[in-house]
């Protein structure tokens, strides 16, 4: 009993952290999907929107900091689009991808001028202390965390389900020459994925910075959601979602049942198996169209 | 002097040129298209056909030249304001927006002429709603004459290529279009999917009062359709009259016929 409970508690646990994944893996897919690019840069700009709430926050507290964030995000990507991704259109997709490249260094490069290289911590005032469903008990910030995750993955999934500039953006995407024949702006609506993508950069620095605290190695979050899209396929958001519960669950199993039998790092290698054998078996993922060119 | 251009053709390009590099796709093209008619414009492969309805339809500007619109000057804009003037085209190879179903496809015609923004939509109440209503009627519409209603959620990409077709077409006529650019139609249709097209477009000419430019290579569908037929050869217009007066015509024969001898 105690050991199935144990399991239990791994598998809620891994999934809560799991919704995570995918909504750093949803920033990915919000460029991919408005311009079929792997925006290396996503991991730059969550690092670049963490440090600015935190940077913040002695200053005007919380709320306002992440305001204030929220338009300094808006003003990055979408200068990012007009300075450095619109004249790379019609560019190869490697010459796009170094591009993005590009805009991570000079992102990194800014947010150490701004903010200096001094890891900072971040405190959300979520208690500490866990929940106690019957006998299996879930950490507090884990489900808040998760919730809000959850939240945003489905606002985005109405935005591209049920707006004018989502619809668009899907157009976009599958035809730029025939969008644009049924009157779809192409730039603006670039620029609204951008800046959607930068409000998701805010939303994953801010709770995996209150996590694992605010330092440079968070722009390595990219990796932790590399796995995700390839499990789930780059394009599709609900792909991304059931892929980012599968690698949690894996993950947390994994370091729970075979971690304790053969050292500890079983964490960070089981999510890149998962991956490889997709690649392997399904390299368009769980939900991606097949056609997908891979980089 | 505008407006009495403005009262007789709908669709006015005068003297365009269009060159890629070197290459001179369109040599001073002149087209004189009335209101309501459906005009063909026919030639050889390579002739300049498609090039010209991507000029008209702002894919590529005209080196030289100018194309009026409706009495307007439409020579410099960009494709994605011709929609919302009242052009929409079809496209030669299928264009089909491949991640969405059948009836999203057409509504994505109707971006130009929805007025709601991002966040109204979202929160989808009030006026953003109604509006979503009367357009997905339009939709509803548009799939009914096509006869497409029973595949509106089925993924486009999914249907038989001929239906596909039908779905590019209800995708233009979703930008309620005043005039309506073919380019090739009826390629790789059968004789009796051909046959049902034809009669679409007569309906929408005739019943709705829609102007066609019609590209296409099977001349008994463009005999048959076509109030005036328009001759590309080598970017230079080389006639234009009545499908009786063009097949009669000896610089058409030739540019049909002669071509092969030219080859060796």
């Amino acid at each position: 009993m105690g050991e199935l409970m144990f399991g239990i508690e791994l598998l809620i646990t891994g999934m809560l952290i799991g919704l995570m994944y995918s909504m750093v893996a949803l920033g990915f897919v919000l460029i991919y999907k408005a311009s079929s690019v792997f925006n290396f840069a996503q991991g730059a700009m969550t690092l670049f929107a963490a440090l600015t709430v935190v940077g913040l926050i002695p200053h005007v507290g919380f709320v306002w900091s992440l305001l204030i964030t929220a338009v300094v995000m808006c003003v990055v990507a979408v200068g990012a689009e007009r300075i450095v991704f619109r004249p790379l259109m019609g560019s190869s997709q490697l010459t796009i991808f170094m591009g993005t490249v590009g805009f991570a260094s000079i992102l990194e490069g800014a947010a150490q001028m701004i903010w200096g290289t001094k890891p900072r911590g971040l405190k959300l005032g979520i208690p500490a202390e866990p929940l106690k469903l019957g006998e299996v008990f879930v950490s507090k910030p884990d489900l808040i965390s998760a919730a809000i995750a959850g939240l945003l993955v489905i606002a985005i999934i109405l935005f591209f389900k049920r707006t004018k500039i989502g619809l668009g953006l899907r157009a976009i995407a599958d035809d730029p020459a025939a969008a644009q024949v049924v009157g779809i702006p192409l730039h603006r609506v670039w620029a609204v994925a951008w800046a959607l993508a930068g409000m998701v950069a805010i939303a994953s620095g801010v709770l995996w910075g209150s996590r694992i605290g605010v330092h440079f190695a968070m722009s390595l979050i990219a990796l932790k959601a590399l796995p995700v899209l390839i499990i789930g396929g780059i394009d599709s958001v609900a792909g991304v979602i059931v892929a980012g519960l599968i690698v949690g669950a894996a993950e947390a199993l994994g370091e729970g049942y075979i971690g304790t039998h053969i050292g500890g790092g079983v964490q960070d290698v089981i999510a890149y198996v998962v991956a490889l054998l997709f690649l392997m078996f399904k390299p368009s993922g769980l939900f991606g169209q097949a056609a997908i060119q891979r980089l | 002097m505008a407006a009495v251009l403005a009262q007789r053709a709908i669709l006015d390009v005068k003297n365009v040129h269009l060159a890629f590099g070197g290459v001179v796709a369109l040599a001073g093209v002149d087209l004189q298209v009335d209101p309501g008619e459906i005009y063909s414009i026919i030639g050889p492969n390579g002739a300049g056909k498609t090039t010209m309805l991507n000029a008209i339809s702002g894919v590529f500007r005209p080196t030289q030249g100018s194309i009026h619109f409706a009495g307007r000057d439409c020579t410099r804009l960009r494709t994605q304001h011709m929609a919302g003037l009242g052009i929409a085209r079809t496209f030669q190879n299928l264009a089909l927006f491949r991640g969405m179903t059948v009836e999203e496809n057409v509504l994505v015609g109707r971006h130009a002429l929805m007025r709601a923004g991002v966040f109204e939509c979202g929160i989808h109440f009030g006026r953003a709603r109604a509006e979503e209503k009367r357009h997905r009627g339009n939709v509803a519409a548009i799939l009914e004459f096509l006869g497409l209603s029973h595949a509106a959620r089925e993924p486009a990409d999914k249907l038989p290529y001929g239906l596909q077709k039908r779905v590019d077409l209800g995708r233009a006529l979703a930008v309620d279009p005043k005039l309506l650019l073919l380019d090739e139609p009826m390629a790789g249709m059968n004789h009796g999917e051909k046959a049902a097209l034809m009669a679409l477009v007569t309906e929408l000419n005739r019943g709705r009062g829609i102007t066609v430019i019609l590209i296409e290579h099977d001349m008994g569908v463009v005999m048959s359709l076509s109030h005036r037929v328009a001759v590309l050869d080598h970017g230079v217009k080389i006639a234009e009259g009545t499908p009786a007066e063009v097949s009669a015509d000896e610089r058409v024969i030739h540019a049909y016929l002669g071509s092969e001898e030219e080859v060796h």
